[in-house]
C-alpha cells in the first residue's frame, strides 16, 4: 500500500506550528456581547429571589438572565445522538441549584471584566436544602431531582439515574460449583480532562439571519440539533463551524454553553462570546465518572472462568450526561475480555449534589479495567499463577462470539459481537519483552526504594454498533486532487490526516491530492462526532466507500470519453486493452468543459454493527519509596493491536498522550471536594499533570493483525492506551511492597500504610 | 502611559492600559497564537519570547515590556520558508491539537540560542513549563533533540 | 487583565517610592509573578521598583550577595548548589523562573514555595531601603521598604539540607523539610501544604530521639487532616525529611 501504514505529515500541521489563527478564539467578533455565568456556591439550595437590580446598573452591563428568561425545557447536555440515551434532567436556568458550580445566572457586558465584576453585584437568596456528597448513600437521601419535569431517570426517588442489568447463562450455579470463588471491590475516583483550550463559543447572527456557532466541539451536529431544540430555533437556521480544537477527550462531547451563548445572540442580535476560565473548567465543567465496581470470579481446577459477576455504582454528579452509556460501557469492555459462559451485571448511576460527570476518553473502561486487571492479578497471586499466562489463558479468541456484546450495548441492547481480529497474546509477549518484566521479577531488593513490574490487559471498541454513523462526499477537480468533506471531527487526533489517507489510498493518490474541510454543519455531511472511538472505522468507512465510488465513476467516464469496451485503473491512468489511456487531470478537465460534461463527485454513509475491539497490554515498572510511600513510574510499555496501522506516527501519538492521564488517575490526579461539596484544586498547581519533567520513560509498539470489517483492516486507537496503565501500576506496587490498593488513587499513605503492615 | 517595544522585528510605540497584562494586548492585536489556557502562569501556553528568553504572557503587565524586544511564533515563518523546530515538529509527528505547540516551539528555541546541544535532560527542562495534555511530551522532546 | 489597576509609577529613587508606597491600595512591583497570577481587585497602584533594584549575583570566599532583582533563572544558572538546586523545585517552569525575582518571592511569603521554606531556615541578611540603607536578617524583617541586596553566608548553604515530598516531581510539595547548620546551632523548617511555615532554632547537640519526637509533634500542629494524609502519617513524614536532610548536611 502506497499511504495505509506509511508517515504522512499531518495535513493541517503547517497552521499548527505556525501558529495560525485556526481555533475558536482566533477572531475577531464584530461589537461582541461577553457573556459570564454566576455558579452556585452552594451544593443544594432552592432559589428563593435573585435581584440582578445592581449588576443592571453598572456601566457596561446589558443583561442578566435568571430562571425567569426561559421556559423550563428539560433537556441533556450530552452531546449524544437522538433520541438521547441520558436523562433530560437539565434547564438552561433552573430554580434550584444541585452543585456548587450549578448555573444561576448569565450576564452579558461590554467586556469580560465589567461581566465578571458584575457576578458579584448579582444578590441571591437561596434556601438551602440536605445535600449529599457521598454515593453509596445516594439512594437513601433526599430527592435532588424533581418527579415531575424530567424525563428519562430510572427512579428519581431514590436518585438512580439509571440501571443496567444483564445475565448470560446461571452465575450463582457455576459460583457455587466453583472450585476458586474471588470477590474484591473497588473504586476509581473523579478526574478532569485538563485540556488546555478551554470550553470556547462564539455565535453571531450572519447575512441572511442565520445564528452561526464557532466552538470548541467534538460534536458539532448534536449541537446543531440541541440548541435547535432547547431554544425553538429551527435546524435550517444554524449553523455549527467546528475550528482546530486545543485538546478535548471527551470534555467537549457535550453541549456546553453553546445554547447560552446562542441564546445571546437570537435575544439581542448581536456576537456573542463565552469563554470558560480554567478554574470554571475545574468544577464546572465535566469529568469522569467515579464507581465503585465489585468483582466476583469463579473459577475452575484449570483457572479457567466460569463465572463474572461484575455490581456498578456510578456517581453522575448532579446531573446525568452518559449517565447510563459510561456505565454500559464499563461493562461492556471489562466483560468482553475474557471468555466466561456465565455472567451477570448490575448497574446503578446515582446522583449527589457534586461536580457533573460526563464523556472522559475512555468512557467507563478505564473505570472498569482497573477493578478488572487488578482482581486477575489478585487471583493470579493467590493461585500462584504468572498473571500474564492467567491473561494468556482466558482471554477471547479469534472467532470467537462474545456473549454480552449482544446483550449490552451502549445503553440498552446491543448486537452481536464476533472477534475477527485479535492480538492480543502477542501483545502481552511483546510487552514483557520490552519492561524487562524477567529481570525485575528476578532482583534481589533491599534498602529504601523498591522496584516492581505489573501488566494490565485491555479492550475497547470501535464506534457504537447500530447507532454511530459518518458520511463523506468527495468532488474532482482538474489536476486531479480531490475535495474530502467530511463531518468527522479532528480534535488534534488527526482525523483529517487519517481520513486523506484513506482516501489517497482508495483512489490511488497521494495524499497531497487530498483536500480535506471538516465539521461544518453546512458543508459537511453528517457525522456523530468524534467520540467512542468511531472516527477511523466509522467516518473511514464512508471515506473509503466515497472514494471507491469515485474510482468507479473516473474509470466509467474515462471509458465513455476513450470510447472504448472496458479498461482498467492503474497508476493515476485509466488504461484501455488497446493501450489508449487517459490521466486522472485529462479525465476531470475534458468532463468539466468538453466530454462527458459533469462533476465527479460521490458521496456515502458509513455505519456498521460491528464495533472490534482493539485489544492492548499496558506494562508499569515503578519504584516506590517505602519510608513515604511515595511511587514513581520508571517505565510505562503500551503493546496495541489497532488493527492495519494508517499512521504510524499519530497512532503512536494517540497511545503516548493517553498514558500520563491515566498516570494521573491512578497516582496523581484527583479532585477534592470539602465538607460542604466545594472543590478546592481548581487550578494547574494543585490538580497537577504530568510535565515534561515527571514523564517516565514510555514504549510503545503495535502488533501485526488485520480487521476485515475495518478500512484498509483498521480498528481504533484513540480510548484503548488510557485502559492500562492505572491498574499496571497498582499491580506494580503491589509487586514491588506487597501492598495492594483497591481505592484510586495511590495515595503515598495509604501505601505506606500497606507496607507497615 | 507610553511605551516602545519591537514585536516581530517591527517596532511599536503605545499606550497602554496599565493593568493590561501582554497577553491580552497581544491576542487584541491579532497575535493569535499567544494562547489562552490559565491566566496563572501555570499552563505556558501565552508563551514569548523576551530577549530571547521564554516567559509567560499572562503575568507579565505592559509596562514591564518597555524597550524589549518580543517575538512569537509569527515571526519564524513566511508563506515560503518555516524555522527548523517547526520543520522538526511537524516531521516528528510532534503536534498533535497544536494548541501549546507554538509556546513549546519558542521555549525550545530558548533553549537552542543558549545551547546548541542540549541533552534531554535540558530539554525537559526547557519544556516543564509548557502543559501539554496530548503528546506526553514524547515527541516534542525528540523534535527539539532533532 | 487586571483590572482594578489604575496608575504605574516609576519612582527614580528610593526615597519616592517610599512615598508614593504611604497611599492605601499600592504595592512595589519587582517581577510580578505573584501579583499578577493574584489580580487583587484591592490593589490600584503599582510602584515599579525595578530601576532602583539590580540583579547581580556576587560570590566572594565566604558570601553570596545577590540583587533583589536577580531571577530565579539566574540563581539556578550561577550553580549555588543547593540554593540553586531548591530554586528549582518550587519552580518548575523554566518560564516562571525568567521572570520571577528572588526579592519578589521573599516579599511574597509565600509559604507554599520550597525556595521561600528554605530561605525561612537559611535567614539570611537582608539589605533593606527604608529609604535609609538597613541590614537585617529576613525573619526580624518587618515588611517595611524594598529589598535591595540579599547576603548569604556561603557557608550556611554549604551546611544545609532540604527535602520534600510531591506527588510528582513537578507538583507542589504537600510535606518539605530545610534543615541548616549554623555554627553549633541546627536551623529547621518545616511547611507543605500548610498556612504558616514551622521554624525552630536548637543547639546541635540537643539533637536527639526526644526533642526530634517535640519538633514533628509541633510542627504537625501547621498541618490538616486532608487528601495527602492524615497527621499520623505527616508526623512520620517530617520524621523522614529531617533524618534525610540532616543527611545531606
Amino acid at each position: 500500500m502506497k499511504t495505509i501504514g506509511k508517515k504522512t505529515i499531518r495535513v493541517d500541521g503547517e497552521s499548527l506550528v505556525k501558529g495560525k489563527p485556526v481555533f475558536a478564539d482566533d477572531i475577531k467578533l464584530d461589537n461582541p456581547l461577553y457573556i459570564k455565568i454566576l455558579h452556585s456556591p452552594i451544593a443544594h439550595a432552592k432559589i428563593k429571589n435573585i435581584d440582578t437590580s445592581k449588576a443592571m446598573a453598572m456601566d457596561g452591563v446589558v443583561s442578566v438572565y435568571t430562571h425567569k428568561d426561559f421556559t423550563k425545557h428539560y433537556y441533556t447536555t450530552a452531546g449524544q445522538g437522538y433520541p438521547e440515551p441520558s436523562p433530560r434532567d437539565f434547564v438552561i436556568l433552573d430554580d434550584t441549584v444541585r452543585f456548587v458550580g450549578d448555573n444561576v445566572a448569565f450576564v452579558t457586558a461590554e467586556s469580560v471584566d465589567i461581566a465578571e465584576n458584575a457576578l458579584k453585584a448579582i444578590k441571591v437568596d437561596y434556601k438551602e436544602l440536605p445535600a449529599n456528597f457521598d454515593y453509596t448513600k445516594a439512594m437513601d437521601s433526599p430527592q435532588i431531582h424533581p418527579s415531575e419535569g424530567p424525563t428519562g431517570i430510572h427512579d428519581v426517588k431514590k436518585n438512580i439515574a439509571a440501571n443496567l442489568e444483564a445475565e448470560v447463562g446461571n452465575t450463582k450455579e457455576a459460583l457455587a460449583k466453583a472450585d476458586f470463588v474471588f470477590s474484591k471491590e473497588y473504586s476509581t475516583p473523579f478526574v478532569q480532562h485538563a485540556h488546555i483550550e478551554p470550553h470556547i463559543t462564539l455565535t453571531w447572527l450572519d447575512e441572511n439571519g442565520r445564528l452561526v456557532i464557532r466552538t470548541a466541539t467534538q460534536v458539532p451536529f448534536h449541537v446543531r440539533r440541541i440548541v435547535a431544540e432547547v431554544l425553538d430555533f429551527p435546524i435550517r437556521k444554524i449553523r455549527v463551524i467546528k475550528p482546530r480544537v486545543g485538546g478535548a477527550f471527551g470534555g467537549k462531547q457535550e453541549i456546553l454553553n453553546e445554547e447560552i451563548c446562542s441564546a445571546v445572540t437570537l435575544k439581542t442580535g448581536r456576537p456573542a462570546r463565552i469563554e470558560y476560565t480554567r478554574e470554571e473548567e475545574f468544577y464546572a465543567a465535566r469529568s469522569r465518572h467515579p464507581q465503585r465496581v465489585k468483582f466476583t470470579f469463579g473459577l475452575n481446577k484449570k483457572h479457567e472462568f466460569e463465572a463474572m459477576e461484575m455490581d456498578i455504582l456510578e456517581d453522575c454528579g448532579a446531573y446525568g450526561p452518559h449517565a447510563l452509556t459510561v456505565m454500559s460501557v464499563t461493562a461492556q469492555k471489562a466483560l468482553s475480555l475474557y471468555r466466561c459462559p456465565n455472567i451477570k451485571l448490575v448497574a446503578n448511576a446515582v446522583y449527589t449534589n457534586l461536580s457533573i460527570a460526563g464523556a472522559y476518553r475512555g468512557y467507563g473502561a478505564p473505570q472498569g479495567f482497573f477493578p478488572l486487571e487488578s482482581i486477575i492479578d489478585e487471583m493470579a497471586i493467590e493461585l500462584n499463577v504468572d498473571p500474564i499466562e492467567l491473561r494468556k489463558k482466558n482471554h477471547v479468541r479469534l472467532g470467537e462470539e462474545i456473549p454480552i456484546g449482544k446483550i449490552i450495548g451502549e445503553g440498552g441492547e446491543g448486537f452481536p459481537v464476533i472477534v475477527r481480529s485479535m492480538g492480543l497474546t502477542e501483545c502481552l509477549e511483546e510487552g514483557k519483552k520490552l519492561i524487562e518484566w524477567d529481570k525485575i521479577k528476578a532482583l534481589k531488593q533491599s534498602g529504601v526504594i523498591r522496584r516492581g513490574v505489573g501488566v494490565a490487559a485491555a479492550g475497547q471498541g470501535s464506534g457504537i454498533p447500530g447507532i454511530d454513523m459518518g458520511a463523506a462526499f468527495i468532488k474532482m477537480n482538474e489536476d486531479a486532487s480531490f475535495n474530502l468533506l467530511v463531518g468527522a471531527t479532528d480534535l488534534g487526533t488527526g482525523s483529517d490526516t487519517l481520513l486523506a489517507q484513506i482516501a489517497a489510498e482508495a483512489l490511488e493518490v497521494s495524499v497531497e491530492q487530498i483536500i480535506v474541510y471538516s465539521s461544518d454543519t453546512d458543508f459537511t455531511p453528517f457525522d456523530k462526532g468524534a467520540y467512542a472511538s468511531s472516527t477511523t472505522y466509522i467516518s473511514g468507512g464512508a471515506v473509503k466507500k466515497a472514494a471507491d465510488k469515485i474510482k468507479a465513476q473516473i474509470l466509467e467516464v474515462g471509458i465513455k470519453i476513450l470510447g472504448v469496451k472496458s479498461a482498467k485503473i492503474v497508476g493515476g491512468k485509466v488504461i484501455a486493452e488497446g493501450g489508449k489511456s487517459l490521466s486522472y487531470e485529462e479525465i476531470c478537465t475534458k468532463a468539466f468543459y468538453t466530454d462527458e460534461q459533469q462533476q465527479i463527485m460521490a458521496e456515502a454513509s458509513h455505519m456498521s454493527y460491528d464495533s472490534p475491539s482493539p485489544y492492548n497490554a499496558t506494562f508499569a515498572d515503578v519504584s516506590v519509596d517505602t519510608e513515604t510511600g511515595i511511587v514513581r513510574v520508571n517505565k510505562v510499555v503500551s503493546v496495541t493491536d489497532i488493527g492495519q496501522v494508517i499512521n504510524p506516527q499519530m497512532s503512536e501519538g494517540q497511545v503516548e498522550g493517553a498514558i500520563p492521564q491515566s498516570l494521573g488517575m491512578a497516582l496523581t490526579e484527583f479532585m477534592i471536594f470539602d465538607k460542604k461539596g466545594a472543590p478546592i484544586n481548581t487550578d494547574f498547581n494543585n490538580y497537577h499533570i504530568y510535565t515534561a519533567i515527571d514523564m517516565p520513560e514510555i514504549v510503545v509498539k503495535f502488533v501485526d493483525t488485520h480487521e476485515p470489517t475495518g478500512p484498509y483492516g483498521a480498528k481504533a486507537v484513540a480510548e484503548i492506551p488510557i485502559n492500562g496503565p492505572a491498574p499496571a501500576v497498582a499491580n506494580a506496587v503491589f509487586n514491588a511492597v506487597g501492598v495492594r490498593i483497591r481505592n484510586l488513587p495511590i495515595t503515598p499513605e495509604k501505601v505506606l500504610k500497606g507496607i507497615e503492615i | 502611559m507610553k511605551i516602545n517595544f519591537t514585536l516581530n522585528n517591527k517596532s511599536v510605540k503605545t499606550d497602554i492600559i496599565p493593568g493590561q497584562t501582554l497577553l491580552k494586548y497581544l491576542r487584541k492585536n491579532k497575535i493569535y497564537s499567544v494562547k489562552y489556557g490559565c491566566d496563572n502562569g501555570e499552563c505556558g501556553s501565552c508563551t514569548v519570547l523576551i530577549n530571547g528568553k521564554a516567559q509567560n504572557s499572562c503575568l507579565m503587565l505592559m509596562h514591564t515590556v518597555n524597550n524589549c524586544k518580543i517575538e512569537t511564533i509569527e515571526s519564524f515563518s513566511d508563506h515560503k520558508k518555516m524555522h527548523p523546530l517547526q520543520k522538526s515538529f511537524l516531521d516528528e509527528g510532534a503536534v498533535q491539537c497544536g494548541y501549546c505547540t507554538p509556546g513549546m516551539i519558542l521555549s525550545s528555541e530558548a533553549l537552542l540560542r543558549e545551547k546548541k546541544n542540549p541533552d534531554e535532560d535540558e530539554i525537559k527542562d526547557a519544556l516543564a513549563g509548557n502543559l501539554c495534555r496530548c503528546t506526553a511530551y514524547v515527541k516534542p522532546i525528540k523534535a527539539v533533540q532533532k | 487583565m487586571w483590572s482594578s489597576i489604575r496608575e504605574i509609577i516609576i519612582p527614580t529613587s528610593f526615597e519616592k517610592a517610599i512615598d508614593n508606597k504611604i497611599e492605601k491600595n499600592s504595592v512595589f512591583f519587582g517581577g510580578g509573578t505573584y501579583l499578577v497570577s493574584a489580580k487583587d481587585k484591592n490593589i490600584n497602584n503599582l510602584i515599579d521598583i525595578n530601576n532602583l533594584i539590580d540583579d547581580s549575583i556576587e560570590l566572594s570566599d565566604n558570601k553570596i550577595i545577590i540583587g533583589s532583582k536577580a531571577t530565579i533563572q539566574q540563581l539556578v544558572d550561577k550553580s549555588i548548589t543547593k540554593l540553586s538546586e531548591v530554586a528549582i523545585f518550587s519552580n518548575f517552569s523554566k518560564n516562571i523562573r525568567n521572570q520571577r525575582t528572588i526579592g519578589g518571592e521573599i516579599a511574597q511569603k509565600n509559604v507554599r514555595s520550597d525556595l521561600f521554606t528554605y530561605l525561612v531556615a537559611l535567614n539570611p541578611q537582608l539589605q533593606i531601603r527604608n529609604p535609609k540603607k538597613k541590614i537585617i536578617s529576613m525573619l526580624e524583617w518587618n515588611d517595611n521598604g524594598i529589598i535591595e541586596k540579599i547576603i548569604f553566608n556561603k557557608m550556611d548553604i554549604d551546611s544545609s539540607g532540604f527535602e520534600r515530598f510531591s506527588l510528582l516531581q513537578s507538583a507542589p510539595a504537600f510535606l518539605m523539610v530545610a534543615v541548616v547548620r549554623k555554627g553549633l546551632e541546627l536551623e529547621i523548617a518545616v511547611s507543605g501544604k500548610v498556612e504558616k511555615i514551622f521554624g525552630h532554632t536548637m543547639q546541635l547537640d540537643d539533637f536527639n530521639k526526644n526533642t526530634l519526637k517535640k519538633i514533628i509533634n509541633d510542627s504537625v500542629k501547621y498541618f490538616d487532616y486532608d487528601h495527602f494524609g492524615s497527621i499520623e502519617y505527616k508526623k512520620s513524614l517530617i520524621a523522614t525529611g529531617i533524618q534525610r536532610a540532616v543527611g545531606q548536611i
